[in-house]
Order: structure tokens, then sequence, then C-alpha cells
């Protein structure tokens, strides 16, 4: 059983679709709890997979590969979390603040959440303070993620946290954010309520937030 | 309703563009971050360098974000509580609002009954303290000396049992070393019903002050990081001296100075963030003839206007200083430089101006000078009070009905306001020569020292409560004890 | 006591600005001229170490001139030791080659998702071009495709940065070559004349400050000095 795991997660840090797509069939196969299967392999995988990135060990394309295993492996995994009657624990909302394109981030830690439980509203990248503000007034989440990957940008975090609190919705939601040029200091600074140093860690606090871990 | 109108709410003095503000703004953060101080205090560099600063033996710099953050946290406004809850005797520190108040450690007093200069001692605390609380421009409280009759470690702590029962207006306090300062301390929780009640509404405020140029001490770090942890408002402040401890030039000298209260700032918002803390100090220009630090000279409220300016633009309340004199005796030039000085520290909202009374270059203090000086404030006060424009006060009717060549004497309008639109000095006599040739040809002196005499033979002061005076007992037992074998 | 010393000069740069600096340094004012290669910033927790390295090996105490910004944070954590840093107050390179923060700014602001190809870039660096042929071989045409468009679907415009005219003319063939490449995401290929502005200012405090020795001028919001003992701080780039 394990095995089939540390293959599962192999095949994710190898940045093999195909592959890790067919392990997860055969773990389904094998009547292994779904939840298991990505808690156990493939998030385990993930995660290494963001360690190695900022060790500079692996770079952004075996990145990519590896978040498209995740994803291909997350699709054989889907109808089979829902019918296994895993809940959604939760809702979130994430974006990429203003003046910021990348969001290959954002889409991992998306990827995990959705995996832990959660509903994902994914309002995209450049997103300006207003928009946020928007969406969580429509959305309702419980959290709302924020993403940056420039310096320069990472300033838009700390407006757009101002402008949610500005609208009066602040204490409607948990905000959490990351990115490369994030760290915990600066999160503390700008007064979000957490950090996530990737996107195993990003969803974890986000099950945190909503009393699920 | 006036839409798009601007009013001016009392005087307005500016004396630095915001342009200049800022340059000295950011000169202060320079020497901060790039030349630094040594700080004479371990655990004071450590905390620091864990803040973020950078710490090289003993210099300690400052990355300019850390002084900023500090800056940010530091309150604008808040208040001294009287310990007796008279709302009167509150002092609101915010801006526009200038307070006065005498200063401590003089070796001199001029003697109540003789007007002769001799030794300050221990009996002269409570009197100074009663003339505080009575003299209405007066609002806080210090003891215009250092008790020569004590062991010479316990001047502060006697100073402050001294004063405090004898005062219910907030005394900024002094102290040798953190001892003194836990021992002051005692006493004022004590009346305020303890730490927690003394946190919500403090009743007093601590001085410590660096050294120029660039020198953090140890005691005063000690002290300071006593009053940090004990939330007591906090006064950090230099006496630089022009063309001595620091440059010569007005615009360097506010700067070094700045420097050096900031560098204190930073390290009191780490260990308390928000605490109450006042930047400021005696900023004057060193005689070059008699090599002492000149209290009565122009520099000096100069200075200190440049400073308050500084300070108000960084966002933090100024100790100012005024109300001093280099003269030797109660004379003209005592109140020429006292009065100078204080009219400055009006016009500028000097938050907190103390030496108000100091003679001789502040080596002696003088209870007469103080008297005098609440004229000078309360004269200050009225032109810093400015003049209403409205409807009313432009009186255009009641020009009218009184039209030309009549009176205004038995107006309904002049009766309205004549209270409160003139000042009535107390001092200062207005009468024609022959009343005043009948009532005995007084000088402003004399009158000044009748009035001493006065309040000290009538004033009644709140009383503190009995546990008070017990903690007052206990501290003093236990500061002698401690230093009995020094 | 305050007599000013002289501090030797030593220059550690990014590779991208090897152009600009070699023109206008002035000839015997750096000791030491030192040119990094360009993909440090790949790596941010790494960087600071590689530069720490090149300081730590200086055998006297110089004034420091760093070619960078703060570069995603790769500057975070260099300290001082016994030199004077000098680092133009920047996040990356694109603001020193277009010659102000301003204009930094402003091309940001209205073109966010904008690439930059300068003469370094081209020469030394990568680009979207030279990426997809690295892929090629290692995933095959296919997957390489997906990975540059993973990457560069966002991205609006591709911009030549260059100091001059003939530069620019000299650069265009190879830049429209990549622009041609960049147009299945829709990029559109623009042409800029960069300033020199701010890396002569830079060379202008660095003479100011090896001749003034300790005491420095004061630093100005478009540079920071990192006095000897201290440490760079991301926050210190924030303006």
């Amino acid at each position: 059983m394990s095995r089939l795991y540390e293959r599962i997660s192999t095949a994710i840090m190898e940045g093999d679709a195909d592959k890790t797509a067919k392990l997860v069939q055969r773990g389904i196969d094998q009547e292994l709890a779904a939840k298991e299967i990505l808690d156990n392999a493939m998030v385990v995988g993930m995660g290494e997979v963001g360690v190695r990135f900022k060790a500079g060990d692996m770079f952004v394309p075996e990145v990519l590969m590896s978040a498209d295993s995740m994803q291909a492996g997350l699709e054989v995994l889907r109808p089979h979390l829902v019918a296994s009657g895993v809940k959604l624990i939760g809702k979130i909302l994430m974006g990429t603040v203003k003046g910021d394109l990348h969001d290959i981030g954002k889409n991992l830690v998306n990827m995990m959440c959705e995996g832990a439980g959660f509903e994902i509203v994914d309002i995209g990248f450049n997103v300006d303070p207003e928009k946020f503000i928007e969406a969580i007034k429509e959305h309702q989440p419980d959290v709302v993620g924020m993403s940056a990957m420039l310096t320069t940008t990472m300033r838009a975090m700390a407006q757009t946290i101002k402008a949610i609190e500005e609208a009066g919705l602040r204490d409607q939601v948990k905000i959490m954010v990351g990115g490369a040029p994030v760290d915990a200091a600066f999160a503390e600074r700008i007064g979000a309520d957490g950090y996530g140093s990737n996107a195993p860690a990003g969803s974890d606090l986000a099950k945190k937030f909503v009393g699920a871990a | 309703m006036r839409t798009n109108y601007v009013i001016n709410s009392g005087v307005r003095f500016q004396l630095l563009s915001q342009d200049q503000l800022q340059e000295m703004f950011d000169g202060v953060l320079h020497v901060l971050e790039y030349t630094g101080l040594d700080v004479y205090h371990d655990e004071a560099r450590e905390i620091l360098k864990e803040a973020g600063a950078w710490v090289d033996g003993l210099r300690v710099r400052l990355p300019s974000y850390m002084v900023k953050d500090a800056l940010a946290k530091a309150p604008r406004s808040f208040t001294i509580w009287a310990r007796d809850g008279n709302p009167k005797h509150n002092i609101h520190i915010s801006p526009g609002r200038a307070h006065f108040g005498p200063g401590p450690t003089c070796p001199n007093f001029i003697d109540i009954e003789t007007m002769e200069r001799r030794l300050y001692v221990k009996s002269d605390v409570p009197a100074v303290a009663k003339m505080c609380d009575a003299l209405p421009n007066i609002d806080f409280v210090e003891s215009l000396g250092t008790v020569n009759d004590v062991h010479h470690e316990l001047g502060a702590l006697y100073e402050f049992a001294g004063m405090f029962p004898n005062t219910s207006k907030p005394i900024v306090a002094w102290s040798y070393d953190r001892f003194d300062s836990a021992g002051i301390h005692e006493i004022a929780v004590a009346e305020a019903g303890g730490q927690e009640a003394f946190e919500l509404r403090p009743n007093y405020v601590h001085y410590c002050e660096p050294l120029s140029p660039l020198v953090s001490t140890f005691e005063a770090l000690d002290k300071l990081i006593f009053a940090a942890r004990h939330r007591v408002p906090l006064i950090f402040t230099p006496c630089p001296i022009s063309g001595g401890t620091a440059p010569i030039t007005s615009a360097g000298i506010v700067i070094q100075g700045a420097a050096e209260s900031w560098m204190g700032l930073t390290l009191a918002q780490i260990i308390q963030p928000g605490l109450p803390y006042f930047m400021g100090g005696v900023f004057s220009a060193m005689d070059m003839s008699s090599m002492i630090l000149a209290y009565g000279a122009p520099e000096l409220p100069l200075n200190m206007a440049a400073l308050t300016e500084l300070a108000h633009f960084a966002g933090l309340p100024l100790w100012q200083t005024g109300g001093c004199t280099d003269s030797k005796c109660f004379d003209e030039q005592a109140i020429i430089e006292g009065s100078m000085s204080v009219l400055f520290s009006a016009l500028t909202g000097g938050d907190l101006c103390h030496d108000v009374g100091y003679t001789e270059s502040g080596m002696t203090g003088s209870v007469f000078q103080l008297c005098a000086m609440d004229e000078a404030i309360g004269y200050a006060r009225r032109i810093t009070r400015g003049i209403e424009v409205n409807e009313d006060t432009l009186a255009v009717p009641v020009i009218h009905n009184v039209g030309p060549n009549g009176h205004y004497l038995r107006e309904e309008h002049t009766r309205r306001y004549y209270k409160n639109e003139f000042w009535y000095p107390k001092l200062c006599d207005r009468r024609n020569y022959e009343e005043w040739d009948m009532m005995g040809k007084t000088s402003f002196k004399e009158r000044t020292a009748a009035r001493v005499r006065d309040i000290l033979a009538t004033h009644q002061p709140s009383p503190i409560k009995p546990e008070t005076e017990k903690a007052i007992e206990k501290a003093l037992a236990e500061a002698e004890e401690r230093v009995k074998d020094h | 006591m305050s007599s000013p010393e002289k501090l030797p000069v030593v220059v550690v740069s990014c590779q991208v600005l090897q152009d600009l600096l070699t023109g206008l340094l002035p000839a015997g004012l750096a000791e030491q001229v030192t040119f990094m290669d360009y993909g440090l910033h790949r790596v941010p927790g790494k960087m600071a170490g590689t530069l720490q390295e090149v300081l730590d090996d200086l055998e006297q105490p110089s004034l420091v001139v760093l070619g960078y910004g703060l570069c995603g944070t790769g500057l975070k954590g260099l300290r001082a030791g016994p030199h004077t840093l000098l680092v133009p107050r920047v996040d990356d390179c694109i603001a020193l080659l277009l010659g102000s923060y301003h204009a930094y700014m402003r091309e940001f602001q209205a073109v966010p998702g904008t690439y930059y190809l300068s003469k370094g870039w081209l020469e030394s660096g990568s680009h979207p071009l030279k990426e997809y042929h690295e892929y090629v071989p290692v995933y095959g045409e296919k997957e390489a495709m997906w990975l540059m468009d993973q990457q560069y679907q966002h991205y609006e415009r591709l911009v030549l940065v260059a100091h001059n005219q003939a530069d620019l003319e000299t650069y265009r063939p190879q830049a429209e070559e990549v622009s041609r490449f960049c147009e299945r995401w829709a990029m559109r290929y623009e042409e800029m004349l960069g300033s020199d502005q701010y890396v002569r200012r830079l060379i202008e405090l660095a003479e100011q400050l090896a001749s003034n020795g300790a005491s420095a001028p004061m630093a100005d919001k478009d540079f920071l000095i990192v006095p000897p003992g201290g440490e760079i701080r991301q926050e210190s780039f924030m303006r």
C-alpha cells in the first residue's frame, strides 16, 4: 500500500502525468480511500517539489509538469472523493494581486485546497482590490488567498487588505498570503492572518482557518 | 453653513517649511542608519538587534524602516491624569496645546523668606509643589532643585515623595537609576490603585536623559526600559550644547538631538508598542566667553521651535524648554529672557515646556521666577488664543447702532464679551499713578513675592490616599536600606 | 577622527548591466569589477550567499557598488561586513535599464505583463525563444510548447530596451525573431530607448562616497547605503 503511495509521489515529482493518472486509478481499483491517496501520496509528492524548487534543485518547467501530473491524478480522483462523501469544508477565494500575472503557484494551491475539500473560487491574476471586494461580497468565502510573485506587486497585498478593511469585510474572512518574495514577517506587517511557504502549507493553513485541521 | 472657508484657530506660527522639515527628518534617519549611536546597555542592544538593528560592538545603527515603524506606533495624543481625578489638572497632550512647568536638579534655591541664594533642601520640595498646584498657568510639576540633605543617591526619590502629596497636577519625575524609578513608581501606582489602573490612567511621566553626542548611556536606557515595561509615559531627551557636544548650527543640533531621542524611541516602542513618548530637550548655545549653557539665549527658543516643528512633523509630542534665565537675581533680565522663551513655546505649541523658574543658567531654582512666569504664560496664552472672526464678533450691527461719536461701554455686546476678550493680569499693575502711589508704589518684584507668600500660606492641595502615604514610607525606608553602605 | 578616508571601489554587478557599466565607469575608479551570471535571481534564496562569497573575498574594506536591485528578494540578507554597500533602491534591473524608478512604475502600471529584452539579456541571458529551444530536446516539442504556454500566456508585450538608436537597430532582428515566437500569445512588440541616468547617478554617488570615505552624503530615495556592520533588508526597498 505504501509502496503505491511512494510510486505516485515519485510520478508527480518526475512530472509524469500519464503515470500518475494510471497509478492513482490502480489505487482506486485496489479500493484505497480516495482521501488517503490524496493526502499520503499526491500532497506529499507536490510538497517535496515545492521544497526542492525553493532550494534551487528543481526549476519552473519541472514544477509545471509536476503540477500537471497532480492535476491528472486529481481528475481521476475527483468523482471518488465526491462519492466517498468528503464534505466541503469551506470556500476559498484565490487571486493573484494587482499588477501580477503569475498564477502557477496560485493554481497549485487551488489544487491542494480542492483536494482538501474546499470549494475554490479563482478570480484570476492581476486582480484589483475592488475586484477582491466584489468577489468577497458575492461569494462569501471563508478564506481569501492572495498571491504575488514580484517584490513590486507584493505591496498590492497590503493595499488589498486595507481596502477589504475599509469595506468593512475584514472580520468576515481569514486572509492568507503567499508567493516567492513573501515571508511570515511581511504577512504579519501587512495584517494578514497567515502565510504559506508552499502549496501544501497554504492548504494546511486554510484548513486550520476553517477548523478542519 | 459656510463651506470651503478656512479658519485659523489660535495664532499660527511656522518657522520651517514642509520641505525643510522633510529634509531634517531625512537627516535624522540618515544619522541613525549610517552613523548610529553607541549604546552602553547589553540588554538594550540585544532587544534592538533582535528587532532588526545592525549592531557592531557598542555601535547600533537603525535601518530607517525601524525608526519609521516606531514613529508610527508612538501616539501623538494622550492624557496624563491628575492623581485625584480633578479634570482641571489633567494634561491633554494633543496638537495645538502648550503646557508649562518647572524643572529639576538645580543645586541652589532662592529662599522664600530672605530671597537669598542657598543650597536646596528637602523641605523646599513641598513648597515648590504647592506653588505649582496653585498657579493657574502651571500644568505639571518638578522640584526646581536637587535635595542636598539626603543621601546623594536618593535625591530623586525624596523629591517625588515630597511633591506627590502636595500637588495633584502630574509630576515629571527623574531618577538616578531604575531602583529610584521603581520606588517612585510604587508611590504612583499606590495612588492609582494598582498597575493596571495606572496603565489606563498614568499619573506621572518619567524623564531620562541620554548623552550628547550620540551616546545612549547605561543609566538612561536602564530607566527607559523600566518605564517602558511599566507603561510609564516617557521623556527621553538630551541636552546638547551647540559648538560643544553638538554641531554649532541650529539645523545640525536639532537633527543630532532628534537622533539621540529616536534611538530611545525605537527601543521603547519595541518593548511597549504605543507607549506615550516625548522627544525634545534643552538645545541651547554655549556662550563662548563664559563657557556656560545659556538658558536665556535667543538660540534656545529658536532651536526649540525648530525641534517642536520637527517633532510634530514626525508625529511626536515635544518636551520644550522655556521660562528660564541666566540672570543671577530676580530682575529685568530674568523677565525678558523668561518671557521670550515662554511666548515662543506657546506659539509653537510645545507640548510640555519645562524649566520655568530656572535661574542662573539652571543652577538656582526660584519660585519667584516661577510665579512671574505664570503671569507671562497667561499673557502668552491670551495671544495664542487668537482672534475669533464670526458674524457676532465682527459686530457690524453694533457698529451701526453706536454710530459716529458713540460709546460702546453700555452695549450688551461689550458686556457679553469683556470677561473673555481681555486678559486680566494678576501681577502686572495697570492702576493710575495716584492709586498706585497710595497702594504703596509696589514693584512687580514686590507683588510677585507677596503672591508667592500668600499662595504658600493659603493654598491647600488635595490629599493623597492613606495607602499612598504608607507606600511613600515604605519606598523611602527600602531605599535608605539599599544605599546605607554606599 | 573626522578626516575622510578614501575607500577603494569595487563593482559587483549582474551581467545584464555589463554593457552600461563598462561604458560609463571612469577609468581608474574601480579596483575590481566583477560581473556575475545573469540568472542568480532564479533561486533567490541562494543569490545573497553567492554574492556574500565575493564580498568576503575582498581584502580591504571597500565601497561595494552592487549592480542589482532587490531582485525578487535575492539581495536580502547580504551582509556588509567591513564594507559599505551602495545599491540602487529598485526591485529589479528594469528600472536601471529604463533610467528611473518613475519610468519603471509608469511602464509597470500601464502594462504589467511585459517581458523586457536588452542587449545584455539577448546576448548572455535568456528569453522565451531560447528557453523553448532548451526544453525541446528534454521534453519534446509538444510538452515544451505547453511549458512555454504555462509561463507566458498572460504576457501582453515584448519590449526591446536599448540605449541608443544604433543598438536598437543592431539588436532589432534578434528581438523580432523572439517576438515572432511570442505572437502565439498575442504579445505585441515595442521598442524603447532607455536612459543611462540611473546608472550614471550610481557611479557619481560611488565617486562621492569613495573620496569622502567614512562620512556619506545623505542617502536619497533612489539609493540604499548600507554602512559597515549592516545587512540588506527587504523593507529598505519599500519606497
